[in-house]
């Protein structure tokens, strides 16, 4: 595994002095815990364990299970969408 | 992890750098320009850089949404935090962008309620709990960043959130590119495309750069192996006597984009004549504002803004830097009046800008270059 130079990865979705996650146009892939459709939100868990709720708008419908790419809040793609594509193109 | 494990394997990325050695001719020198913060900051953070030769050169774009709001934009949100009964949001980064006198930070210090949220969607919860309290919102980003700002901006339409709004600096990404492109001091061999706003707009938007200009463009993701892979890529381009676009980060970017984002974005936004760039200037139809439709949600409507020009302070290079004609610590102030802690130009606030990358991952790149 490629180590990162000053060992200082991330721990969840924070803003501190070594990375800001909206200001660096990240995309966090999450698992989708729970949907609440009527209000285009899900509750959605982080690759630490910790949740948010996420936009689903631009990637409905979701299911619990799915895997999405997160930023700023909102999901932004759909990571099921993207392993088609990687099928796809295999 | 599925996506990031196999990104970051050491091996293949010894294998990547043994094809890039194989690709480069002897004697010729390359020069791209990774568009991308957040590629900037994975560059760095990872030594992606220590495994190029040093005969292909990576230039830092402008593609870092706080490094390139300028002075004025910050003095605009300091006033607006200061009016009474406002509670003013905004991400990590932007807290700490200096204005012409002080930050977001010193101006939350001094008693102005400001608030570091993590989406738009934090800042139109904190409108719905303070319903006695104007909430802002200082949107930046780029088209990655803004569909979010717009789905809230819905929202709070929709649920009837009547003290929210949208101070909106929200940029696009093809008009810095454009203007670089026509930089008569900036001469390079191809780009590393930005993953994440292509998600979002899609790779088409990008083939202006192989038509127009003759340069290859390689969208790519943002683990380490994903960049050193974009880097063969364009290679092979050069190589081969190609020149188009190519997708690197197929698994999340569909060439077309998200066709949704596109559609609520140009419900809620309308392109400005010109916005100012810190350091490039003013360039045509490169911000957002909010459209009519949505213009009693205009934070600059809903109270009044100084919207005063500022000019950079005269020590700082960051539009050298963002152009790339400099490297970061070739600035006058780099590391010395200009450092993560106390900084001058915004290259050094974001971990994302050029500068504060290179202060605090780069010093070993920095004396192999000099040796």
């Amino acid at each position: 595994m490629i180590a990162d130079r000053a060992s200082v990865g991330r721990v969840g979705l924070t803003c501190d002095e070594h990375h800001c996650i909206t200001c660096g146009d990240d995309g966090d892939p999450m698992t989708v815990v729970r949907v609440d459709a009527d209000r285009g939100l899900a509750l959605c868990a982080d690759e630490e364990g910790a949740r948010h709720t996420v936009e689903t708008a631009l990637v409905e419908p979701v299911s619990p299970g799915d895997r999405v790419l997160v930023h700023a809040g909102t999901a932004i793609a759909s990571l099921a969408a993207a392993n088609e594509r990687e099928a796809a193109a295999a | 992890m599925k996506y990031v494990d196999e990104y970051r394997d050491a091996d293949l990325g010894q294998a990547l750098a043994g094809e890039i050695l194989s690709l480069v001719e002897p004697g010729r020198h390359y020069k791209f320009m990774e568009v991308c913060g957040g590629h900037t900051h994975s560059i760095y953070k990872y030594g992606v850089d220590d495994l190029l030769p040093a005969n292909v050169e990576l230039v830092h774009g402008p593609g870092c949404p706080v490094c390139v709001i300028p002075m004025g934009r910050v003095d605009d949100g300091i006033a607006l935090a200061h009016e009474e009964g406002v509670i003013f949001t905004c991400f990590g980064d932007m807290m700490r962008v200096p204005g012409s006198d002080g930050s977001l930070l010193e101006a939350k210090a001094a008693g102005a309620d400001i608030r570091m949220v993590y989406s738009p969607l934090d800042a139109l919860r904190i409108a719905k709990q303070n319903p006695d309290r104007e909430v802002v919102f200082f949107a930046i980003g780029f088209e990655t960043t803004a569909p979010s700002t717009a789905l809230t901006l819905k929202r709070a339409r929709t649920e009837g959130v009547e003290n929210f709004s949208v101070m909106c600096s929200h940029v696009t990404i093809v008009p810095p590119l454009r203007a670089l492109l026509e930089s008569p001091d900036l001469r390079l061999d191809g780009f590393v495309g930005p993953g994440h706003v292509a998600t979002v707009v899609g790779a088409r938007p990008f083939e202006f750069i192989p038509a127009d200009y003759g340069k290859p463009i390689v969208v790519a993701g943002f683990e380490p192996l994903d960049i050193l892979h974009a880097i063969t890529m364009i290679l092979r381009q050069i190589n081969d006597g190609r020149c188009e676009v190519e997708n690197q980060y197929a698994r999340v970017v569909p060439y077309e984009g998200n066709q949704r984002a596109l559609e609520v974005m140009a419900e809620v936004f309308e392109l400005r004549p010109h916005f100012e760039w810190r350091g490039l200037g003013f360039i045509s139809h490169s911000g957002l504002k909010l459209s009519e439709a949505y213009a009693d949600l205009d934070a600059e409507k809903r109270f009044s803004v100084p919207g005063v020009r500022v000019a950079d302070p005269k020590a700082c290079q960051c539009g050298e830097v963002l152009k790339g004609v400099i490297k970061p610590w070739e600035c006058k102030v780099f590391g010395t009046a200009c450092t993560p802690e106390r900084p001058i130009g915004t290259c050094m606030v974001s971990s994302e800008g050029a500068c504060a990358a290179y202060y605090n991952y780069g010093r070993f790149a920095r004396e192999r270059e000099v040796v």
